[in-house]
């Protein structure tokens, strides 16, 4: 029977409090910094060598679908009943949505260094130490809106553009794919304005703070963002019925992307599952 | 090779099965496809590389320039470096050195041409000093690049001297470095 996965906005009292506590005891026992590592580890950027399975690659939406998967399992032994929720940013646009109240995810960083100080996530509870970071700060930080150099949430429109594209990914499998749904909604764009930078990046961007680096899972909104994101690749294929995950086959020796992608009947690390396999979650979970 | 619906439904169902019988660790990476030859990114047209080639040809020498209140410098490698095994990620001949008060700061390249650091992982900017900058206004005056995995402080960068910067790596291919 599979479970559901809610829209946070919809959670009850008695759903944040368990997910809160589902999220604490996990980071306690050590596990949860174990997927901030795997994160960090597997951004490989397309314009090095190697492997990229995480980012700027076709398998950024299966390979962040399994990783929550994993995720969620853990979560799940410890309270059964928990799911991750989404975030719907483009209707939830503002820091005064339920997601960022006492009772979730806590607020903004303060303004001196945008340490987070609300919320169950507060460095001074002591329950969410971060270990695993690019600087030395031992605290969440969260930056909303990015007010050095402001920008938005990714609207509906610019998400539309994402989901209208009927390929899912196109040549050079990359980031700078022009079209494919994958790098529209990944968000990967040309020049330099904030504009460049669109639905998931823009949104790790909006939150600003550990979500802005390699380290943005140590935020828990991470998961949220992603699992709006996973929901997104399913509305995309219910859009383009028989549409299917690319490139089917992997590039030939000699080409560009030659052992740099993963087509849909290869192995995907750290897991060794292919993306073909992790096309369809229905029977696991299902959003509502 | 398509598979039928019901077949991956199963699949899926069985690595979540399997995931439920094994701790999340150890992340053991399967098998990957073999590397190519080396890639050298070139930007397209329209792409950053006209700025980029201004900046190497004005920076050749390195740079060292306070900024924020940091001090950045950066070299670029004259030949490549050392690819410790299992890593894919070393920096190829060529590439940029950067530090921010002396702590290396992770630059990645991305196919463009362009430049992006750990701190500020989703968007890439024209040159290494761009995103070396922009990884300083993140840091916000209160915070620092961490020092690499077994250095409560990292040695001191000779001052005409930062190419015979010993190879750093961090523990787990984490935390930043050069």
């Amino acid at each position: 029977m599979a479970y559901t996965r809610k829209n946070v906005s919809a959670l009850t009292r008695s759903e944040k409090r368990r997910l809160v506590g589902a999220f604490l005891e996990i980071k306690r026992t050590g596990e949860y910094d174990e997927f901030v590592r795997v994160h960090i580890d597997h951004y490989v950027s397309d314009g090095e060598d190697g492997l990229r399975t995480a980012h700027m690659t076709p398998s950024f939406l299966p390979w962040h679908r399994r990783f929550l998967l994993d995720l969620e399992r853990a979560l799940r032994r410890v309270d059964s009943g928990v799911s991750v929720p989404y975030w719907d940013w483009t209707k939830d646009r503002t820091p005064a949505a339920s997601l960022w109240q006492e009772d979730l995810l806590g607020g903004n960083g303060r303004r001196s260094d945008h340490q987070v100080m609300t919320g169950p996530f507060a460095r001074r509870h002591k329950k969410w130490v971060v270990k695993e970071s690019m600087t030395d700060g031992d605290y969440l930080t969260r930056d909303f809106g990015r007010p050095r150099d402001p920008l938005d949430l990714p609207t509906a429109g610019e998400l539309a553009k994402a989901l209208d594209d009927p390929v899912y990914d196109a040549h050079p499998w990359d980031s700078t794919s022009g079209r494919g749904f994958r790098n529209r909604l990944e968000g990967w764009g040309t020049g330099r304005g904030n504009d460049a930078w669109r639905n998931h990046n823009r949104v790790h961007r909006w939150v600003g703070g550990h979500m802005l680096g390699g380290a943005s899972v140590n935020d828990p909104v991470f998961w949220l963002h992603h699992s709006f994101v996973d929901l997104l690749w399913t509305r995309w294929q219910k859009r383009h019925r028989g549409a299917r995950y690319l490139p089917e086959s992997p590039p030939q020796l000699g080409e560009r992307q030659y052992g740099r992608i993963v087509a849909r009947h290869e192995e995907m690390p750290p897991w060794g599952v292919t993306p073909d396999q992790l096309e369809d979650h229905s029977r696991i979970y299902r959003y509502v | 090779m398509r598979v039928g619906n019901g077949t991956r439904r199963d699949v899926l169902r069985g690595v979540l099965a399997a995931a439920v019988a094994v701790a999340v660790a150890p992340f053991v990476a399967a098998s990957a496809p073999t590397r190519a030859r080396p890639y050298v990114p070139g930007g397209p047209a329209g792409g950053p590389s006209g700025e980029l080639a201004e900046f190497e040809a004005r920076f050749a020498a390195g740079f060292d320039e306070m900024y924020g209140g940091c001090r950045i410098r950066g070299c670029k490698e004259a030949a490549a470096g050392v690819r410790p095994a299992g890593d894919a990620r070393t920096a190829p001949a060529g590439s940029w050195r950067v530090t921010v008060d002396d702590r290396p700061l992770h630059l990645m390249r991305r196919a463009d041409g362009g430049y992006l650091t750990m701190v500020d992982h989703y968007r890439s900017y024209p040159t290494p000093l761009a995103a070396a900058r922009a990884a300083v206004d993140e840091l916000g005056g209160t915070l620092r690049l961490r020092a690499a995995a077994g250095e409560a402080e990292p040695e001191r960068v000779p001052e005409r001297d930062l190419e015979q910067v010993p190879e750093r790596r961090e523990g787990h291919g984490h935390g930043v470095h050069a």
